[in-house]
């Protein structure tokens, strides 16, 4: 299991790292440039949020089964050409994938793999993702040691070559791509099974929603960045309209060597908040991925 | 503008010089990362990748959100260049919850259960050497509690 979901992790990477990509042959030049931004320019301070993984692993945790009916359809694809579809998209099919992973869905898996590969290599990321999909379809249960060492190596590699080549809104619509389709399965089966551990999980989301317009607005300065900005922006409104109900910080022990911390803080999510926000999230993924 | 023959190949020696430093930075950051991931075991990997590159023993402050119901492990690692790295941790009301300097700790991790979803800032400084530079990275492991629904149990 340990393994398995190290896998998940390793290979999602992209759906939560602040970075950038390369200028690949179908890529007009200004659009590459307008998309540069260096790490100096961002400061020194960093904001990122949970992976979709992450966000996966607790709606698991609270019961919710696998639907394949959530999921972006693999043959999308062919409707993403520019780069800002193309980067959206890479996160979309990521989460995509790690939901299949997490679930042992090994055919999707296979469709979403060789997906978030094809945009990696069209967005003329390094990660040497080909090998990755060859290695995955080869591998059996006896082996996956070996894939997990692939996927991780690549994935770091990746990163790495991403900010070098100081393209960060690329990495930054990655993550908002994930970020966006983990919410639109949170939230459309928050809403069907009326589970109070995953509407909780959706009320959770009002910390990672600041975060999320944080990485963004650092790149407003790009029309595209600006106009996705101000629709998380309309989302972020409605959940700074959700009721807390406590605020007192505290530090308590739990064991002697793992302290447990939180300020008991919670967000009540009422149902028309719920339907609110489910609203403007599929009016969202449905202008990005269809 | 013409460059004599001297003049251009102290220009393009710059730039090699450049190229390697560049590339060697990056081979080093790669290092630092995959060394920091390792070190989560037995905690996973949650699939983020943080690093900065402190400079001149500024404080750097990476912000992270985190969920409720999960074991979380916070590692650092950094490149030799810049020392030992300090870290504290920070909740929403900018109050300390650790503080790798404050026990004799030292320590390059720390372990924690986050009881609510919750913003905390991992504040990192270079504890000696001021003039450093260099990529310094934070890795966040997870892992899920033994009881069966731990949601629910808190």
């Amino acid at each position: 299991m340990l393994k398995a979901f190290s896998i998940i992790v390793a290979i999602v990477f992209f759906t939560s790292c602040g970075d950038s990509g390369k200028e690949s042959n179908e890529m007009p030049v200004d659009s590459i440039k307008s998309s540069t931004v260096s790490d100096a320019d961002l400061g020194s301070k960093l904001y990122n949020i949970p992976s979709p993984i992450e966000t996966f692993t607790i709606l698991k945790m609270s019961g919710a089964k696998f639907d394949k009916s959530l999921l972006n359809a693999a043959n999308n694809i062919d409707k993403y050409v520019s780069i800002y579809s193309k980067s959206i998209n890479l996160g979309v099919y990521s989460a995509d994938l790690s939901f299949c992973l997490l679930y042992k869905e090994n055919q999707d898996v296979n469709f979403y793999l060789k997906n978030v590969n094809e945009l990696t290599t069209s967005l003329g990321i390094d990660g040497d993702f080909a090998q990755l999909v060859s290695q995955r379809l080869k591998a059996n249960a006896n082996n996956s040691d070996s894939i997990l060492q692939i996927v991780s190596d690549a994935s770091v590699d990746a990163y790495v070559y991403l900010k070098e080549n100081q393209r960060n809104s690329t990495s930054v619509l990655i993550t908002a791509g994930g970020w966006l389709e983990a919410m639109h399965f949170i939230i459309k089966m928050a809403e069907t099974t009326q589970n109070k551990d995953i509407i909780s999980l959706v009320a959770s989301q009002r910390n990672v929603i600041k975060n999320l317009v944080i990485m963004l607005s650092k790149f407003e300065s790009d029309a595209e960045i600006a106009s996705l900005l101000t629709e998380i922006k309309d989302i972020s409104a409605i959940y700074e309209t959700l009721k807390e109900s406590k605020d007192k910080s505290t530090v308590a022990s739990i064991d002697k060597k793992i302290v447990s911390i939180g300020n008991n803080k919670s967000y009540e999510i009422s149902k028309e908040e719920l339907s609110a926000i489910r609203e403007k999230i599929e009016l969202l993924r449905n202008k990005l991925t269809i | 503008m013409k460059f004599s023959v001297r003049t251009s190949m102290f220009i393009l020696a710059l730039f090699i010089l450049f190229f390697s430093m560049h590339t060697t930075v990056s081979a080093q950051c790669k290092t630092v990362i995959k060394t920091g991931i390792k070190k989560l075991a037995p905690y996973t990997h949650n699939g983020q990748i943080n690093n900065v590159n402190i400079k001149n023993g500024k404080v750097a402050e990476i912000h992270l959100s985190f969920y409720k119901g999960l074991y979380y492990k916070l590692q650092i690692s950094s490149e030799k260049s810049v020392g030992k790295i300090s870290f504290r941790v920070l909740d929403e009301n900018n109050v300390e919850v650790y503080n790798s300097m404050a026990k004799d700790d030292n320590a390059e991790f720390w372990n924690f259960y986050s009881n609510s979803a919750q913003d905390l800032i991992i504040e990192l400084k270079p504890e000696n050497n001021t003039d450093s530079e260099g990529c310094v990275a934070v890795l966040v492991g997870m892992q899920i509690p033994k009881s069966n629904n731990p949601i629910r149990n808190l």
